[in-house]
């Protein structure tokens, strides 16, 4: 079957079977290979992806329900900041938060559309906010330090959050 | 996962009559679906989507089935009228599964039983054969602990306990036909080949969920404890909503979730309230009569204790 959709911005039609995940279209049909298959069951959150707009994770989502979504992969988050880079991933970097990596995709997604819906959330909230997102590294504390910084450099008028 | 069919409706009435064909599942989000399909725990020759049906105008009684659980959880009104289901929709899952599950997904979604869920495991409601629960030696720690009878599951809905304790209906499709029914009569006792523990006939749909405000509904609880502080299941969750009038409970309303094979209308816990100052006395009564009442397999025993002091949490949340 044929799925029309746009994809980072971009018009895309992919010919696909019919049981196919957004998750295995996005990496084995549009080598996007940023978003990860975790545990392939909702559980870890290593595939969140926008669907217009709203983090999902993308392993329980069949492609062809996307006709006509507009998603955003950690590929396109960056687009239209310095450098390419959202202000969440470079506040990963800065922070050094970041293990093996392999949930930090996800992770950032999710910490982009937290931050953006409620900038005034404490530390506590922001656990909330990600705990549909797993790291088996167990590496929370500095990833939690790296989301904290992006939150308070929104509010202090650093650049919005928002690139859906 | 094997190949099917995939067919978008365009109305209930044409993803029900989509349906009437043999070995056909429907699917909104499909979130629990997908799980299942993944695991090969059922392998339909069709898949009808049901996530781009258009949703009738808004009532603020009447949910669509379509709604998601972020939506609910963000609705001003919810919060305000029906704190119950606010509660169970904001705590459920993970951010992401409530921007896509939806409140008719969650009603009837199958339950997390181990044996049900592992294509190959002995398992009644698949195929008739022993419950793997209650074989010697099975594992039973989340199971039920009332209305044990062929098969031990537990059932998962977060949003089913809130809805019954608030008093509401479901409107079901199939076809041109519509009917309307208290949401405790949607769920019956556990049969093969019937996963999810509904009694819908086939083709038939749950299209949306009726509410009607009222001081009862105003002063709800929804309260659930799970093993883990994120993303889990309830072990046990309680929901209750209590009218006071002059001090005494005039009406009430408790339902209880993973506690037996459907949410559960906790009677005894009412019967013990009804009539009665809500104070610390009658509370711990009620409670107790949850506790007695309950009849828990070999390792969920202490599923019984967090039910008792659940009760007492939520009753005591409304005594205003």
């Amino acid at each position: 079957m044929r799925t029309r959709l746009h994809v980072n911005g971009e018009a895309r039609e992919v010919e696909h079977e019919p049981q196919e995940t957004l998750l295995s279209l996005l990496r084995y049909r549009l080598g996007l290979t940023g978003s990860k298959e975790g545990c392939g069951e909702g559980e870890c959150g290593a595939c969140t992806v926008f669907v217009d707009g709203a983090p999902v994770v993308s392993c329980l989502v069949l492609a062809a329900q996307c006709e006509g979504a507009q998603v955003t992969t950690i590929e396109g988050l960056g687009r239209g900041h310095p450098d390419g880079l959202h202000p969440v991933q470079r506040a990963f970097i800065e922070t050094g938060a970041v293990q093996c990596g392999f949930c930090i995709p996800g992770i950032i997604m999710a910490a982009a559309d937290a931050i953006e819906r409620e900038p005034d959330a404490d530390r506590e909230s922001l656990r909330r906010l990600v705990a549909g997102n797993l790291c088996r590294c167990t590496g929370y504390t500095k990833i939690l330090d790296a989301i904290e910084l992006a939150r308070a450099r929104a509010r202090s008028g650093g650049p919005p959050c928002s690139t859906k | 996962m094997r190949s099917f069919a995939y067919l978008r409706a365009e109305s209930f009435p044409a993803a029900s009559a989509a349906l009437e064909t043999p070995e056909s599942l429907p699917k909104a989000a499909g979130t629990d679906l997908l799980d299942l399909l993944k695991e090969r725990v059922v392998e339909p020759a069709a898949l009808v989507d049901l996530s781009r049906i258009e949703r009738a105008q808004s009532d603020p009684g009447v949910l669509s089935a379509l709604a998601t659980l972020a939506e609910l959880a963000e609705d001003e009104g919810i919060r305000r009228d029906f704190p119950a289901l606010h509660a169970a929709a904001r705590q459920a899952a993970t951010p992401q599964i409530r921007n896509r599950g939806t409140l008719g997904g969650n009603l009837c979604q199958v339950s997390r039983c181990p044996y049900l869920r592992r294509a190959g495991a002995s398992c009644f409601k698949r195929d008739g054969s022993p419950c793997g629960a209650l074989l010697p030696g099975g594992f039973d720690r989340t199971h039920a602990i009332f209305d044990v009878g062929p098969c031990a599951c537990a059932h998962p809905s977060s949003l089913a306990p809130a809805l019954i304790a608030l008093g509401a209906r479901v409107r079901l499709v199939r076809g041109e036909e519509r009917r309307v029914l208290a949401l405790e009569e949607l769920y019956a006792p556990p049969a093969p080949g019937r996963l999810g523990d509904v009694a819908l006939r086939p083709g038939e749909l749950v299209e949306a969920v009726l509410l009607e405000a009222s001081p009862r509904s105003r002063n709800s609880v929804y309260l659930e404890m799970r093993e883990r502080e994120s993303f889990d299941f309830a072990l046990v969750s309680v929901a209750a909503a209590v009218e006071l009038r002059e001090g005494r409970v005039r009406s009430v309303r408790v339902a209880c979730g993973a506690v037996a094979p459907r949410p559960r209308r906790m009677r005894e816990v009412e019967a013990a309230l009804r009539g009665r100052p809500l104070d610390a006395e009658s509370i711990a009564g009620a409670a107790d009569a949850a506790r007695v009442a309950a009849r828990p397999l070999r390792s969920n025993g202490f599923k019984a204790t967090i039910l008792h002091r659940l009760c007492v949490r939520a009753l005591e949340e409304l005594r205003q």
